[in-house]
């Protein structure tokens, strides 16, 4: 089982958007997949083609301390498995969930997962309990940003701890000057942690709004060869290393 | 009297040859193709067997009826055959295999040792051998010069001995089959030591040929024939020197590899970057400055110079945009070396980049060279090659543009690199890269001759300093557009270079050595081959109209001594300059500049200090393919003399000298061969059409289109020009012509971004035109294209491998085609003009 964070700092960095199209890649290299949504925003079953809301209480089995709720995940027709957080809510969580940084990972321990399983977490933009509960959890954390003076700024002011993330730029857009300018700033902040960069590319919402899998809707769009490619990176990052595996407090 | 001679002589030769009926010529066209029967030779057994096998199969096959009948058997070829209702039932091919089956188990059986013997060679590793030998040279001309010096004199004198010998023409005859045969076997083994000895048996062949020509066939009798006897001679004198001055020149490429630059780059040299102008288009001069801006390198020690002779005011605000200095001069004196000289004086940079201004660097030119002069501190030049990816109009005429190396390949290919390994590369006006300090103490670039570039490495070699070539191309350029301006080129090459060999020839002098003399030596008297090869397009005119017996010795006594000298030098070309010079392109590339370098050549070397020479360049749009008639003129002649004589040797073949049918053949052949490279130069002159775009150029990257509706689609390039690019597509696209489109190539890690417009679209293809470039695009897109370091690492990789027989057969074919065009346009010129004339009357009564 290996875990991947999607987190960010900046609302509207497209967490949601890339995970649901990560795991369809994952899925399409034949590895099981299991996408967890920590985000209240409960948008993830639906970019992966849920029709309906659907509690599959993952939320009850973070808060019960027994450790005892049940999980029910759905699944989409590429075999993804989903299990979100829900809209329903639970206000002790965050108090729960602060006490308890590792509680993410137990659950995960407990599903019995199979090795080559790739588990995705989308989470609630940062500061979060949710968050903080899934990078705890990952074997890998993916840092979204855009090529914009905010994420300049936000990196600038907190860098994130280094090891176990990795960076990626979303929505690049090369014909914007600025945005070229500010990625090759942040390449030479970020080095080696820095992804190549996901391009601004209508294709992907496009395949969303059609509940296509965006791999068959535009295979040979900008953002779908950059995925296949990130993929590929993130499975070499996983095996490899570089980015060093979690070591048990 | 006479009458009554020529009754009883033609009645004695129709007695001998066996014509029955002296008055009827079918019969003495007869006689030349059969014996008659008293007379015919008995065919070896196993023949014997085959043709009587044959011939009852196809007497059978086709139902000749009466075998000894000619005219039943032509009945019966052209399918007039009697009806026969009980024909045999076979498949058609059935009586095929029966009659093929005895010859093709005698060829098996032939063949069968050859097969097992080039198997047995293909098993073996030939690179030991080729170690020892290169560790032996090493060791012979680094430890032990003497033992050097001691084999260069056996040999010498080995060869000698081989080349006087004489021998009987069948002796001579066995030893041409021996070198042919062994020779055929090297050439394909792989390795140094394999070329060594075929070098060894061609000059052996060619020394004897011409040792022979000067002992025996020389007709020292006044008179014509001696002084085109004696004129004949000594073009092959020069042909013969010519090709040993080759050898040792081309045996042994040096292929020197890029010396790195230390890692630290703050101790690197600072660099000027000359780029020379006189009156070329902006948009020709452009991306050159780009390119040389974008060269890697510091950029305080980088400073990249416009050396405008044309002083225009559109140049210095280009240079100023761009941050280039703009450097000019109050006179035009000495031309580009003057210019260069003014420029040495005005910048401060430890090394002197030079570029002609259509010569695009790619990134990596300074990394790739500068190595060199902090390797080696004597080192004052660094030459890389000239590479064109436009034609030059011999590729563009013939349409060979990528399929047959053009006239330079073999200069940058073979030459340079062989001049490299005896330290005599020279300088070639631009893509180099010199040494200031050494350039102040030879007094700066030369100004005496046309060819101030060889002559300024001249000066550098003969104070004692180095150069070095790397054959990486590291610049791209533009060919000459038309005939009449590469012909202008090359003449003002041969010029230059014989002025040199006057003014400061390198056999003499002091402060060069030996080789250094022979390979210098070789590269002036090159463009002398203009007059020898007009000589040998003319020569055999002589016999032909004259009967003038040039060359004093029996047809196939010259042919046993010729054939080898011939064939052994061609095998040997084919296998050292096979890739960059294809067999008998030569011919063919001499034949079109013959009789325009002849003459300043000669003029340049009686008076090196004579006026220039000059014929206007045509230049410009070619919008409509014509006929250079102009130019094509000296060819025509040549053409119509040896068609002429061609016509003429077949009726002395036929009529009048068929007691030496030989020397006819000789002669008659050699026009044909004549006939061929001129139809070939004609070709060249025909010059097609061509409309002055930017020159498309291949390249595969890929690239992205974004779309102004927010897709953005993955595409590959397939070429590119600074006007536009080609992509081919994966899939189709939703797009429409003239619609705008971003594209989007990278650099590195970095991506720019371009505004296109489709121009074209199908559904695996898409042409795209820049729209609005900035000058920074413009930067960017140089960048992106012309000046990747891997822009042309591959460049001529695709030329194929030279085979003779096949580069024999395109030449026949080009001189086909060019006779083709000069019929057609003849036709064309000579209906307009009639046209003209007859329209003239009315024109001028209505006036």
């Amino acid at each position: 089982m290996k875990v991947i964070a999607m987190v960010s700092c900046l609302g509207g960095s497209g967490r949601t958007t890339l995970t649901a199209a990560l795991a369809s890649a994952f899925a399409r290299r034949g590895r099981p997949v299991l996408a967890l949504d920590l985000d209240p925003a409960d948008l993830l079953p639906t970019y992966l083609g849920a029709t309906a809301p659907h509690d599959s209480g993952l939320h009850a089995s973070l808060v019960d301390t027994s450790g005892a709720t049940a999980l029910n995940a759905i699944q989409n027709s590429d075999g993804i498995r989903i299990l979100s957080v829900g809209n329903t809510a639970f206000p002790s969580a965050p108090a729960i969930l602060r006490e308890h940084p590792s509680r993410l990972r137990d659950i995960l321990r407990r599903l019995g997962l199979q090795d080559d399983t790739v588990v995705l977490i989308d989470t609630p933009r940062q500061p979060s309990v949710y968050a903080d509960q899934a990078q705890a959890a990952a074997d890998l954390s993916v840092q979204l940003w855009r090529a914009d003076v905010a994420s300049y700024a936000r990196l600038a002011a907190t860098l994130p701890t280094p090891d176990r993330t990795l960076h990626l730029i979303n929505q690049m857009d090369p014909t914007r000057r600025l945005q070229s300018d500010l990625h090759a700033l942040l390449r030479a902040r970020l080095g080696s942690q820095l992804l190549a960069p996901i391009h601004r590319d209508e294709a992907l919402c496009e395949s969303i709004a059609a509940n296509q899998n965006p791999f068959e809707y535009a295979p040979r769009s900008r953002a779908i060869m950059d995925l296949e490619m990130l993929a590929e990176r993130l499975l070499q990052a996983l095996t490899s290393t570089v980015v060093p595996a979690r070591v048990d407090a | 009297m006479p009458e009554a001679d020529a009754k009883t002589s033609r009645g004695m030769l129709s007695q001998r040859l066996g014509v029955s009926d002296p008055h009827r010529l079918s019969q003495w066209l007869w006689r030349l193709f059969v014996l008659p029967a008293e007379q015919r030779r008995p065919l070896p057994l196993l023949l014997e067997l085959i043709w009587l096998r044959l011939r009852v199969v196809l007497i059978r096959e086709l139902g000749v009826r009466k075998p000894d009948s000619p005219r039943d058997w032509i009945a019966a070829c052209l399918l007039l055959r009697p009806a026969s209702p009980d024909a045999p039932t076979e498949a058609w091919h059935a009586p095929l295999i029966e009659l093929l089956q005895p010859l093709w188990f005698v060829l098996k059986l032939m063949w069968w040792p050859m097969q097992r013997l080039s198997a047995r060679l293909d098993r073996v590793d030939y690179g030991p051998a080729d170690r020892r030998l290169e560790s032996f040279a090493r060791l012979t001309t680094e430890r032990y010069p003497l033992i050097g010096y001691l084999m260069v004199i056996s040999v010498t004198l080995l060869l000698a001995v081989c080349a006087t010998t004489p021998l009987s023409p069948g002796a001579q005859f066995a030893l041409l089959i021996l070198m042919w045969g062994t020779t055929l076997l090297l050439r394909r083994l792989p390795g140094k030591v394999p070329t060594l000895i075929m070098v060894g048996f061609s000059l052996v062949a060619s020394s004897r040929y011409i040792w022979w020509r000067l002992t025996e066939t020389l007709d020292l009798q006044p008179g014509a024939e001696m002084v085109m006897g004696i004129g004949l001679v000594l073009a092959e004198c020069y042909t013969w020197l010519v090709l040993i001055l080759r050898y040792v020149q081309d045996a042994w490429a040096l292929k020197r590899p890029v010396a790195p630059l230390p890692p630290t780059p703050q101790t690197w040299p600072s660099v000027d970057v000359f780029i020379t102008t006189y009156d070329e288009a902006l948009s020709v001069i452009k991306p050159t400055v780009l390119a040389a801006l974008s060269l890697d390198w510091p950029k305080d020690k980088l400073n990249v110079c416009i050396l405008d002779d044309g002083r225009r005011e559109e140049l210095r605000r280009f240079a100023e945009s761009v941050g280039a200095q703009y450097i000019i001069r109050s006179n035009n004196f000495h031309a580009k070396a003057g210019n260069l000289n003014h420029a040495l004086s005005m910048t401060r940079g430890d090394l002197v980049a030079v570029f002609d201004c259509d010569h695009i660097p790619v990134r990596s030119f300074l990394q790739t060279t500068v190595g060199w002069f902090l390797r080696d501190p004597k080192c004052a030049l660094v030459q890389t090659p000239h590479h064109f990816f436009s034609p030059d109009p011999f590729e563009r005429n013939l349409g060979t543009f990528g399929r047959v190396p053009n006239e330079s390949a073999l200069f940058y290919g073979v030459i340079q690199d062989g001049n490299d390994l005896w330290n005599a590369t020279f300088f070639c006006g631009s893509c180099a890269v010199l040494k200031r300090s050494a350039l102040e103490h030879i007094g700066g670039f030369a100004v005496e001759t046309l060819t101030e570039d060889a002559h300024t490495a001249l000066r550098l070699h003969r104070h004692g300093y180095t150069s070095a070539y790397v054959r990486l191309t590291q610049a791209a350029g533009l060919a000459t557009e038309t005939l009449p301006s590469h012909i202008k080129q090359r003449m003002r090459w041969a010029r230059g270079m014989a002025q040199m060999f006057r003014i400061d020839n390198p056999l003499f002098g002091r402060g060069l050595t030996l080789l250094q003399r022979i390979c210098y030596a070789n590269s002036m008297i090159h463009f002398f081959n203009g007059l020898p090869r007009l000589v040998f397009l003319s020569a055999p005119l002589g016999y032909l109209f004259f009967e003038y017996h040039i060359i004093n010795a029996w047809a196939t006594t010259i042919a046993v001594y010729v054939l080898p000298h011939l064939i052994q030098a061609e095998l040997v070309g084919s296998r050292i300059q096979g890739h960059y010079r294809h067999s008998f392109w030569a011919e063919a590339y001499e034949s079109v500049l013959a009789w325009y370098i002849a003459v300043p050549a000669m003029m340049a070397l009686i008076n090196p200090r004579a006026g220039r020479f000059n014929i206007t360049a045509k230049g410009g749009l070619i919008e409509h393919g014509y006929f250079d008639w102009k130019i094509s003129i000296p060819y025509i002649v040549l053409t119509v003399l040896n068609s002429a004589g061609f016509i003429v040797g077949v009726g002395r073949l036929l009529f009048w000298n068929t007691h030496e049918i030989g020397t006819v053949l000789m002669n008659l052949a050699w026009t044909a061969y004549n006939i061929l490279m001129l139809g070939a130069a004609l070709g060249v002159a025909a010059e097609s059409r061509q409309v002055r775009v930017a020159h498309r150029v291949p390249l595969r990257i890929p690239a992205t289109l974004y779309f102004d509706d927010g897709r953005a689609v993955v595409c590959t390039t397939s070429d590119y020009s600074t006007r536009g690019l080609g992509i081919s597509l994966d899939a189709p696209l939703a797009a429409s012509i003239e619609a705008p489109v971003k594209i989007a190539l990278s650099r590195g890690d970095r991506e720019f971004v371009f505004q296109t417009t489709i121009t074209s679209l199908t559904d695996t293809r898409a042409g795209l035109r820049f729209e609005r470039l900035s000058l920074d695009d413009e930067r960017h897109l140089i960048e992106c294209t012309f000046a990747r370091a891997d822009a042309w690492l591959d460049a001529g990789a695709d030329t194929p491998q030279d085979r003779p027989l096949a580069s024999l057969g395109e030449i026949i074919r080009f001189g086909a085609l060019g006779y083709g065009h000069l019929l057609s346009s003849a036709f064309a010129l000579l209906s307009t003009r009639l046209y003209r004339l007859r329209r003239r009357t009315p024109l001028t009564a209505t006036a």
